[in-house]
């Protein structure tokens, strides 16, 4: 056949998706360019943590663990779509905006004792830029999930457009990168 | 079997949309194909104002008095810079290729229409933003693609810097999320048939851009949020004294700058080589290695990064203006494809390659002034560079993208542009970038430094003063080239509705109606070669004759 009419166009479930991903790597990318700035400055100035900061691991393990748990919700989330489960998938999917907000909410609270800021320190501003890329991508995410909820709701999301849940799992996977990058920057390498 | 008799009889022939400047829901459209013009004339209105306020900057510098823009030369220096570049030049090549792109790969629209909408708004806002800025205040002078720190005093928050540092993060968010979808569009929405290879350069060109984007705009991004961060909260990452101040900036943002730099250029190549093979009648000479060249111009622009040996503690390779010299190589692959493909007998001399003959030779005039400024050692931050930035790096790109607004205004507008007022346009603009670039490049070969508000200070020439006058009247001759333009495009779109193909063309936007219907095609071609139409057409009956 040398034509398909128009309205015989085959679709393409995954646009979005590889939409998705290929802003997940600018994402990416965003972390590197800091974590760059990060190590540039550390070449050059007082070793980090500056003096009279202290660094609590205990916030940044929690930060983890619950950035992980909100992996296995996009993960349940995704499941439950493909496999046509509607209620395991909304639960999955309200877990994954209660793990996001959860995040961000002690990202937030992280940055706020940190007993410095860009005003005092010039880590003060890349910690913070951190902070932002990785909560805004996080808020991001738990715009998407609620959406996911939504269309669940009203039948949109379903095994047969499953690009929404593909989406959201690939997104979160970028966040969880972003946040590891962060981690390493300001808990790892001493 | 040929083109006409695979459409389906009960497919309605759409009738073409009559084109207007305005598009009606303007507001809420998604369809590229207005997006595409909205964005071309919005880059458009934008250039207006960024070579008004170069005009300004010239004219200042033109006189002795050097009153004109006062104290705020470095800040409108500042302005002139990201406006004709982040919002004229770089939106102009969206703007095509948001058109374009679509129907060049055989697609009825873009992967996601509502986000390259949304691209466009957070565009125009940011652009308006940051010209707003002005109004607000004095933001401090950040120097031409931000490649130095912010060296003004910090007096604490000042809402202009605040208003213009967001105002950029939002202007490149918006490209970066058109080129996510141009990328997507160009991976996924293919016609059947239609691998990569096998895509027409303009398409394959806006694919390496994409790409190249989607990694290097982030680093800005993140350079903006750090320079707000610092000027609004009264940081220290990048105050003056700070000791690693120039290193985190010149390695974070150049990382950004220089493939920037070279991105603006790339589309280029692809525009040329359509026109030329469009025009030549012939199949693009060795198409496969022309975009072979392509993919590698966007991989090698972020080596040059490397080369940047005025940055403190760069990272000095043994060989470090290999890195830059190796950009020409690409490039130089090009031109010299592009006269394989060209035999005289058969050109179809149309005015886009007017534009097509000025592209190349401002290149060669850069390329063959970087070799005598690196014999005379001309320092890199005289006004040399200025005129290297012009001629090349903006000049050049600018001649290409209207090269194609030409050769494509049959497709995007329905209607060819004068032909007399584009040669006009062409002279004017060539012109103007010619004697604008050899003013600076004089300036350069007599030591004359860049970005300096007034040449007739102490230690300055006399003669300066007529090199920037000189300057000022490339200025002149490039707005002047602008209003020919407009004016062309108001004069030609009163005129009738042309036929969908004036050039016999071999791509797939020449299948379609100008301007095209809605859904952009009727049916979709199976491609089986890099010149489907050429293909259908050879296997077209002649009169009384048989379809393959």
């Amino acid at each position: 056949m040398l034509a398909l009419e128009s309205g015989e166009r085959r679709s393409d479930p995954h646009v979005s998706t590889f939409a998705v991903v290929a802003l997940s790597a600018s994402l990416t990318a965003a972390m590197g360019a800091l974590f760059g700035a990060w190590l540039s400055l550390r070449s050059g100035t007082a070793v980090w943590p500056p003096k009279g900061v202290v660094i609590q691991n205990y916030y940044g393990t929690t930060l983890s663990i619950t950035i992980l748990l909100g992996a296995l919700a996009a993960g349940w989330g995704l499941y439950g779509v493909v496999k046509g489960e509607r209620s395991q998938a909304i639960a999955g999917y309200i877990f994954l905006a209660i793990f996001g907000g959860a995040f961000v909410n002690l990202l937030t609270y992280t940055l706020r004792v940190a007993r410095f800021g860009p005003a005092t320190h010039p880590y003060g501003a890349l910690v913070f830029a951190f902070g932002a890329v990785v909560g805004t991508a996080t808020v991001v995410a738990i715009g998407m999930a609620l959406v996911a909820v939504a269309r669940l709701l009203g039948s949109q999301l379903s095994a047969g457009e499953p690009a929404l849940a593909y989406s959201i799992a690939w997104y979160w996977l970028a966040v969880m990168i972003a946040w590891f990058v962060m981690y390493a920057a300001v808990y790892v390498v001493k | 079997m040929t083109l006409t008799a695979t459409r389906s009889p009960d497919v309605p022939v759409a009738e073409p949309t009559v084109p207007v400047l305005v598009p009606e829901h303007w507001l809420t459209t998604s369809d590229h194909k207005r997006l595409g013009r909205m964005y071309v004339a919005m880059s458009l209105l934008f250039a207006l104002v960024g070579v008004g306020v170069g005009l300004a900057m010239e004219l200042q510098r033109a006189t002795h008095q050097g009153r004109i823009v006062g104290s705020d030369y470095s800040q409108l220096f500042s302005l002139h810079s990201t406006v004709t570049v982040l919002l004229f030049l770089g939106p102009l090549w969206v703007g095509l290729a948001t058109y374009l792109v679509p129907l060049q790969i055989g697609a009825r629209g873009l992967a996601l229409p509502r986000l390259q909408a949304l691209a466009f708004w957070l565009f125009v806002t940011g652009g308006l933003l940051l010209l707003g800025s002005y109004v607000f205040g004095r933001p401090n002078g950040a120097g031409i693609a931000l490649s130095q720190p912010l060296m003004a005093p910090k007096g604490g928050a000042s809402r202009a810097t605040d208003l213009w540092a967001v105002s950029l993060i939002m202007v490149t968010v918006a490209s970066l999320l058109a080129a996510a979808n141009l990328f997507t569009t160009l991976v996924r929405l293919r016609a059947d048939g239609m691998t990569l290879p096998r895509m027409p350069a303009f398409s394959w060109s806006v694919l390496a851009t994409s790409a190249a984007t989607l990694l290097s705009a982030p680093v800005f991004i993140v350079g903006m949020l750090l320079v707000y961060l610092d000027e609004h909260f009264g940081g220290t990452v990048f105050a003056t004294g700070q000791v690693n101040a120039n290193v985190v900036w010149q390695h974070l943002v150049w990382m950004y700058g220089r493939p920037d730099v070279y991105l603006l250029f790339l589309p280029s190549l692809g525009v040329v080589s359509d026109v030329v093979a469009t025009h030549a009648r012939r199949p693009l000479f060795m198409a496969p290695i022309v975009k072979g060249a392509m993919f590698a111009f966007a991989v090698l622009s972020f080596g040059v990064l490397a080369a940047n040996r005025t940055a403190e503690r760069a990272v000095i390779l043994p060989l470090p203006t290999l890195l830059s010299a190796g950009m020409v190589l690409p490039a130089g692959l090009c031109l010299l494809l592009w006269l394989g493909t060209v035999r005289p007998a058969e050109l179809r001399l149309h005015v886009s390659l007017l534009y097509v003959v000025g592209f190349v030779v401002l290149c060669l005039l850069g390329g063959l002034n970087a070799v005598i400024a690196a014999i005379r050692g001309v320092d890199g931050g005289s006004a040399w560079s200025t005129g290297q930035i012009h001629a090349v790096l903006f000049g050049a790109p600018i001649l290409a993208a209207f090269a194609g607004v030409y050769h494509w205004a049959p497709k995007i507008w329905g209607r060819a542009l004068r032909p007399t007022l584009g040669a006009l346009q062409m002279l004017l603009l060539f012109g103007g970038f010619v004697v604008s670039a050899a003013g600076s490049w004089l300036l350069g070969y007599d030591g004359a430094p860049w970005h300096v508000a007034d040449l007739t200070g102490p230690g300055t020439k006399t003669a300066w003063l007529a090199l920037v006058r000189l300057e000022g009247l490339g200025g002149m001759l490039i707005t002047l080239g602008l209003l020919v333009f407009l004016l062309n495009l108001g004069v030609s779109l009163r005129g009738p509705v042309g036929e969908g193909d004036p050039y016999e063309g071999t791509t797939l936007e020449w299948a379609t109606p100008s301007p095209p219907p809605p859904d952009n095609f009727d049916y979709v071609i199976e491609v089986r070669s890099d010149r489907p139409l050429a293909e259908v057409t050879a296997s077209a009956p002649g009169p009384g004759g048989e379809a393959d």
